[in-house]
């Protein structure tokens, strides 16, 4: 966003696409991305976990790329294309990364989860066809504390599977 | 979070501006360090200076002889980036392995050298490539030299109403080679220890080194010991582990939660060793 | 097990068809989409943000605390201190504490002194979150600080600056100096067993003080309805029906019947989730008091700080033998660290001194521990619920003894255990053994790692250090003497549609109980999954349950539902019968149909059953029927197996007991002190495995979370209380990369039906949490010959232990 010639403000006006659709709000500056698409927005699939952008719970797309949207303040959102988790499945229809994570149990709480299935999906759009070690590292911004993380490189070696037949 | 005002200027000279006029004002560029630190209410400020509107500044060029890179080129960015690759290849390892890929995929870094975590990447590559750092403020443009702008805990020669807008990292090519290590006690953790080894051969023989350690001590430090040990000599492994060896035990680390002096200092040994391994076979053109 | 008749009246008789499949977990699709509701997620009209205020010191007295300038801050409802808040507060501990040590410990609001960094001071009320962070910041507290101690054997100390004095000064309780208790378990003769032992080994081991860290923070929403006089508690929480019980004792004139507890989804236990804390407590007052709905979710920082964890316990042991290597004689001196306040520091001691014998039939054991006041966070329950600490020190024993004996240590181990012929007795602190293939497990398990060609250790192509390890244990299925009780209620009920839905009190936190459940009620009513959904938590509506803990609620939660459906399928088995105008022995129930055995063109959808049953003929029904049909089941099922603990500590205190072992290869790099998990073999026997593919997700979960206790996590404090790892930053949880894979064929599952459970099921959440403690630290020391007395094995403890060996390369 550029406000070229202004003064500071300490509330803003943004835009910003979600899922999307265009979204329009007031907010003070400190807003972050991930209290926009929650607390403005009601998106709750996006989860807090840590407050030091370590657990990557809060992962979105922005233009994207994964960012941990808590660490990133909503107003650099501003004209820009966000994706969250509850804009993956295609009305209703599961993505291959959602469906490749529910059949190989890829989550057990959940609370990680949107997170895992954000940074895998756009793992896979930058590298179809990755390696365990790919995956592994692709991942390493993202803590799940109740699999172990073995299901969840399968569902990821799996979701490149099905994308992969489908193209 | 604690209210601050915000403005995305679009020039260089704006940011000059503002930084000039607003009190307690700070640049935002990825963000990846400063927002933590204002979500724990550990660092305070009034104005934020969003830089990411700068037009034309996420670049990553090779003009001169360097690569230059601009005020909000991302980390991810930089690593995937062939013209890092093809002249300055550590820069674009380094890079590689900043934080995670969440990170890596706002922070910058500029950003980064500006903010001279003593733990971060950057700065430690910056002192050991003596890159030129470039910064500007309503008085104008001035370039600093990477060897000797880092001075401790996110202690820099930037003045207070100066901002980053370029790094320039000199072309890295046989016979020069580097090497770098790092330690992080669990995947995109703060390194515990790091540590760049830069090394030129002539006629088989080491003509010029350079090592610097990081994470370990408040700020980029030369291995000055470790240097005289090797300039002028053949590199055989008995010589860079006697090096190995003068780094880890002329550093000088602190006792915290990540470990005991001696484990750091140890910890470095190993690590110099295989830093100045990688910068001998790359210097001698190997991969 | 497949197609097995069972006999007894807790087990079906239907065929088997959907328990041991591998159905998708239930509540999948919601959270791959992100629409799960967790407690954040929950939003009410007119809802406060509360927050506490907490010490930054280990040991401080409150002198003064100023909110004026957190007040003035826009937003801000309220700002409370002990003051404010004591005429409506009562101070609380553990249950057991209270009841058997006569004492209660905590307060909502610290009083008079702090106890330890994120101990609560005050509590902030306002319109939204970060208004009550600011105003939190802006309380200004003055303290005076207080010498701290942070370890337990300094604590007992003379010197040492009691942390509770006017408990110590009360004669009626047996907290003296900073010793809060000091207890014992007691089986046979240990003294005499000793002293006519042919070998006796001894070491000290202390674990890390970890914390689970369930990705989801605490957090409740209490809303409090004057009208009538209800408060409805929404929590994160493992045991839904357990904490209005626990808020009301804390709570002046709150009745346990006037709280109405609701569960979110819930992002994560690991038994963190089983206690009540003060934030429970803060919002459930503050609701009565403004009458509006209060929301207390904790951040990450409180979480370190405050939120709880695996106690650190230090065990000085000792094991006897005779020379062919029998045990004879376990003996053991255990310090925990209990930390500020008492919590589960006694019931998490007195159970695991219990069990810690493992699968092992020592007939002489005694256990002594002390529980000690620290100035750091208090414990509370965690996966493994004292077991780890114990079988870390006790299977490092036992690879000791046999170094000392000359013994192969697997050998030494199998020379020991129960063979299923053994079975059913008593081991020396009178656990029930049953039903069980300790020995089958054990080999299996010695195959799958290669025990013979990898123990004794070597080095590989790489030059690291390599070996072998292994460790076991007999993990509780729930605990009769924790609760007073140990049971699960559920109801099954079908509708018109001939859906089925299962209330059960249980709670979900990602477990898969709750598919294990549906799958149960599945197979029992011959219907499909999909047909079946299920209600968990919520207290106006489910049936009394203990709670998900302690590897029960498959065994508690599932066999209860099992019944209640058992109770549906005798119902829908005599109206059928009715209405195919056959003998109710000959009706048959699967695949979403009602039929006639003999003939089986006689048949009829289950919709259509359902719908006659509604909106059918009356007089076309038994006569029972005619005033109409009520299609649902309801069940409780309470151990009859499980005892109450003797006073001298001993007693088959769980319905029924899991034995598990885990074999651990690792290579040692000697330039870096890291540890490489090579690989890893599980062998337990869980009875019957109801869906193989999320048993599995939950050995894997518990492996990782033990390695990353094992090799990187661990609070530290300064000296003087200050928590040096307060921050995800600073406490290493393990990633992708740091963790080794764990494929399901690592995975032994050695299944002996359990007769007292629905499908023979037992509990298996917990058990590879344990055993994977000593796994590691036993493989370590076959590689290098190095035991180490402390826990994580980082780098930072293995490289300068193998400079001290002279292992260390370069």
């Amino acid at each position: 966003m550029s406000n070229t010639n202004q003064e500071p403000q300490s509330e803003l006006v943004v835009n910003v696409t979600v899922n999307g659709s265009e979204t329009r709000e007031i907010i003070p500056a400190r807003t972050l991305l991930s209290e926009y698409v929650r607390d403005h927005l009601y998106l709750t699939g996006t989860h807090r976990g840590c407050e030091t952008a370590k657990c990557g719970a809060c992962t979105v797309l922005l233009d994207g790329k994964a960012v941990k949207s808590c660490n990133v303040l909503a107003v650099q959102a501003n004209g820009k294309n966000v994706t969250t988790v509850e804009g993956l499945d295609d009305n209703g229809t599961l993505s291959p990364v959602q469906q490749s994570f529910w059949d190989n149990h890829g989550m057990q709480c959940g609370y990680c989860t949107p997170g895992f299935v954000i940074t895998s999906t756009a793992l896979l759009n930058e590298n179809p066809n990755p390696t365990v070690d790919e995956i592994r590292f692709g991942l390493a911004g993202n803590i799940c504390r109740c699999t172990g993380y073995t299901k969840i490189i399968e569902s990821v070696q799996d979701a490149a599977q099905r994308i992969n037949k489908g193209a | 979070m604690r209210d601050f005002t915000y403005i995305c200027p679009e020039s260089i000279d704006e940011v000059c501006q503002l930084l000039s006029e607003q009190e307690n004002a700070f640049i935002i560029a990825g963000g990846q360090s400063l927002l933590p630190l204002l979500r724990l209410r550990a660092a305070d400020l009034s104005c934020l200076i969003d830089i990411n509107g700068l037009k034309n500044a996420n670049y990553i060029t090779f003009e001169d002889q360097k690569v230059k890179v601009g005020p909000t080129a991302r980390h991810a960015e930089v690593a995937n980036s062939e013209t890092v690759q093809n002249h300055c290849l550590v820069l674009s390892q380094v890079a590689s392995h900043i934080g995670d890929v969440q990170v890596r995929n706002r922070g910058t870094i500029c950003g980064s050298v500006a903010n001279a975590d003593p733990a971060g990447d950057p700065p430690i590559l910056c002192a050991l490539l003596d890159t030129e750092i470039q910064a500007n403020s309503i008085r104008g443009e001035t370039t600093y030299s990477g060897s000797d702008f880092f001075h401790g805990f996110y202690a820099t020669d930037l003045e207070e109403d100066e901002f980053v807008t370029e790094v320039r990292f000199p072309e890295i090519s046989p016979p020069t080679g580097v090497g770098y290590e790092k330690w992080e006690p669990s995947e995109g953790a703060y390194p515990v220890a790091t540590v760049g080894a830069l090394i030129t051969l002539e006629a088989g023989s080491i003509s010029e080194a350079k090592i610097v350690t990081g994470a370990i001590e408040p700020g980029p430090t030369f291995a000055e010991e470790a240097i005289d040990i090797l300039v002028g000599q053949k590199p055989t492994t008995e010589l860079i582990t006697q090096a190995a060896i003068s780094v880890g035990e002329n550093s000088d680390p602190i006792d915290d939660a990540e470990g005991s002096i001696l484990f750091k200092q140890e910890l470095m040994k190993t690590l110099s060793k295989r830093a100045i391994t990688t910068a001998v076979t790359s210097a001698q053109g190997g991969a | 097990m497949s197609k097995t008749q069972l006999k007894s009246p807790t087990q079906t008789t239907s065929t088997n068809t959907v328990v041991g499949t591998r159905v998708n977990t239930k509540i999948g699709r919601k959270l791959v989409t992100g629409t799960g509701r967790f407690l954040d997620d929950i939003v009410l009209p007119g809802m406060l943000h509360a927050r506490f205020v907490r010490s930054p010191h280990a040991h401080a007295r409150i002198l003064n605390i100023d909110t004026t300038k957190a007040m003035q801050i826009p937003g801000v409802e309220l700002v409370w201190t002990a003051e404010d808040i004591d005429p409506y507060v009562l101070p609380f501990s553990h249950p057991e504490n209270a009841k058997h040590l006569g004492f209660v410990d905590e307060e909502v609001l610290a009083s008079d002194r702090v106890r330890y960094v994120g101990d609560e001071v005050a509590v902030v009320l306002a319109k939204d979150r970060n208004t009550a962070i600011e105003a939190a910041d802006a309380v200004e507290v003055e303290y005076e600080k207080i010498p701290a101690v942070i370890d337990a054997e300094s604590a007992l100390l003379d010197e040492a600056t009691i942390i509770h004095p006017r408990l110590s000064a009360d004669p009626d309780n047996p907290i003296n100096g900073n010793l809060i208790y000091a207890g014992k378990t007691v089986g046979g003769d240990t003294k005499t067993a000793l002293s006519n032992a042919d070998v006796i080994v001894e070491a000290t081991f202390t674990n890390n003080k970890t914390n689970p860290s369930p990705l989801e923070p605490h957090g409740c929403i209490a809303d409090w309805n004057n009208g009538d006089q209800k408060l409805t508690l929404w929590a994160s929480t493992q045991v839904p029906h357990r904490l209005p019980e626990l808020i009301s004792t804390a709570v002046v004139g709150l009745n346990p019947t006037n709280i109405i507890c609701k569960i979110s989804d819930v992002g994560g236990g690991f038994g963190a989730k089983v206690g009540r804390y003060s934030h429970h407590v803060a919002t459930c007052v503050l609701s009565m008091h403004t009458g509006k709905p209060v929301k207390m979710f904790l951040d990450r920082i409180e979480e370190m700080q405050a939120g709880r964890g695996r106690y650190d316990e230090t065990m000085n042991g000792r094991l006897a033998l005779s020379k062919e290597g029998k045990m004879l004689a376990l003996d053991i001196d255990m310090l925990q660290n209990t930390g500020a306040y008492a919590n589960y520091g006694a019931v998490i001691a007195k159970s695991s001194a219990l069990t810690c014998g493992g699968p092992y039939l020592i007939p002489n054991q005694e256990i002594r521990y002390k529980l000690v006041y620290t100035n750091i966070m208090p414990g509370t329950a965690v996966r493994g619920f004292g077991n780890p600490q114990f079988m870390y020190a006790i299977e490092q024993l036992i690879d000791l003894a046999a170094e000392e004996l000359g013994m192969d240590a697997f050998d030494l181990r199998l020379l020991n255990v129960p063979k299923l012929s053994d079975l059913p007795l008593r081991t020396a602190t009178r656990l029930k053994l049953r039903d069980m293939d300790v020995y089958g497990c054990l080999t299996q398990l010695r195959e799958r790692i290669d025990w013979d060609s990898n123990r004794g250790g070597r080095r590989t192509k790489d030059g690291k250090l390599r070996g072998v390890g292994m460790g076991t244990v007999m993990q509780r299925n729930g605990n009769k003497s924790a609760k007073g009780a140990d049971y699960s209620g559920a109801i099954v009920r079908m509708d018109r549609f001939g859906s089925v839905t299962i209330f059960s009190g249980t709670s979900s936190i990602g477990t898969g109980t709750t598919t294990g459940i549906v799958q149960m009620v599945s197979d029992t009513l011959g219907v499909s999954v999909d047909r079946v959904n299920i209600v968990v938590g919520d207290t106006d509506i489910t049936p009394e349950d203990m709670g998900v803990w302690g590897d029960r609620s498959s065994v508690f939660a599932g066999t209860a539902a099992t019944m209640a459906a058992k109770k549906l399928r005798e119902k829908i088995i005599h109206l059928a019968a009715h209405l195919l105008d056959i003998p109710e022995s000959n009706v048959g129930m699967s695949d979403d149909k009602i039929f006639d055995i003999n003939k089986p063109k006689n048949t009829m959808s289950i919709e259509d059953f359902a719908n006659l049953a509604t909106y059918g003929d009356q007089t076309n029904r038994p006569l029972e029927f005619q005033s109409g049909v009520s299609l649902v089941g309801e069940a409780r099922f309470e151990t009859q197996e499980g005892e109450f603990m003797d006073e001298d500590g001993t007693g088959s205190v769980s319905h029924v007991y899991t034995f598990s072992s885990a074999a651990v290869i690792v290579d040692v790099d000697l330039s870096t002190g890291e540890i490489d998990i090579v690989d890893i073999a599980i062998a337990e026997d869980a009875g019957t495995i109801i869906n193989p593919k999320l048993a599995s997700g939950q050995v894997q979960g518990a492996v990782i979370q033990a390695l990353g206790e094992v090799l990187l996590e661990g609070y530290q404090y300064e000296s003087d209380g200050s928590l040096m790892t307060g921050t995800l930053l600073d406490y290493h949880l393990p990633t992708v990369v740091d963790m080794p894979i764990v494929p399901e064929d690592s995975i032994i599952h050695v299944e002996t039906p359990d007769p007292t459970t629905s499908f023979g099921q037992k509990g298996l959440g917990e058990c590879a949490t344990v055993t994977i403690f000593p796994a590691v630290a036993n493989a370590v020391a076959d590689a290098t010959g190095i035991r180490f007395p402390t826990l994580p094995l980082s780098p930072s403890r293995v490289l300068p232990a193998l400079i001290k060996a002279g292992l260390r390369e370069l």
